[in-house]
């Protein structure tokens, strides 16, 4: 029988580390780049969320510290299709709603394609944001 | 008796009583300016919509037109109350002129409208929307 234990102990000797293979950022913005939303994108041709920073005035959420000061935040549910991107994130915990996104997707006859929606984050607001990639 | 019958002109005239009005712009930073206006009735369904292309391209679902826009029609009108995809032509049917996809969001009783627009052989646009009632 294969023991999962030893294997993880082996891995975890051996540096064996979740790979990363995260290609961008996509940064979900309002109008004065002050609320938003940064999520970092695999690689895959499904949404795979690798990384998270929420940003408000007042506050900053984030998946982990390497990519920002601030209290965690971790996907509740995440979907996307050719047209839209929607990402729900809640606290550590799954017990706070931290922030909403939703998303419209256009494409210029096979070009680059732009994304724009609405944003919530609790208790701070809602806005219309604008989506890049960096 | 003037403001009963002010009261039944308001009715008279078909207007729904929680129609909304979005106006909706392109971000700041855009080389060609563009604006989109939708009028949605109490049912969430597009009613009157223009929208704006640098003065260039102009479109109107509105028959009193100016001369300068040109005349589209609904072709589709697909409302959840928190997503409105609407569908544009010319009025011959004969041609798509756009789509408008926006989505919106409430925080307690702030809501916020955004998406994007495309328009065939023009391009695609994202958009924020500010609404009024």
């Amino acid at each position: 029988m294969i023991n999962l234990r030893a294997i993880l102990l082996a891995a975890a000797i051996g540096g064996v580390s979740l790979p990363a293979h995260a290609s961008e950022w996509l940064s979900c913005f309002d109008d004065t780049g002050t609320y938003g939303v940064n999520l970092l994108l695999g690689s895959t041709d499904k949404l795979s969320i690798a990384g998270i920073v929420v940003s408000t005035d007042k506050k900053t959420w984030a998946s982990s510290p390497e990519y920002a000061p601030g209290e965690g935040v971790q996907v509740a549910q995440a979907f996307e299709d050719a047209e839209t991107l929607r990402v729900d994130l809640t606290d550590d915990n799954f017990l706070i709603n931290i922030a909403h996104l939703r998303v419209f997707k256009a494409q210029l006859n096979g070009g680059e394609t732009i994304k724009s929606g609405t944003l919530v984050i609790t208790d701070s607001g809602v806005w219309p944001v604008v989506c890049k990639g960096e | 008796m003037k403001a009963l019958l002010a009261f039944c002109a308001v009715l008279a005239s078909g207007v729904p009583a929680l129609a909304v009005d979005l106006h909706c712009v392109g971000p700041a930073d855009l080389e060609i300016p563009v604006f989109v206006d939708v009028t949605l009735n109490e049912a969430g369904e597009a009613e009157n919509a223009m929208f704006e292309i640098q003065g260039d391209m102009s479109y109107t679902t509105i028959a009193e037109q100016e001369a300068n826009r040109s005349t589209i029609v609904p072709v589709s009108s697909d409302s959840e109350h928190v997503r409105f995809k609407l569908h544009y032509a010319y009025q011959d049917y004969d041609s798509d002129v756009a789509e408008i996809w926006l989505v919106k969001l409430w925080e307690v009783s702030q809501s916020a409208t955004g998406g994007v627009l495309s328009v065939a052989g023009g391009g695609v646009w994202p958009l924020a929307c500010t609404e009024t009632s």
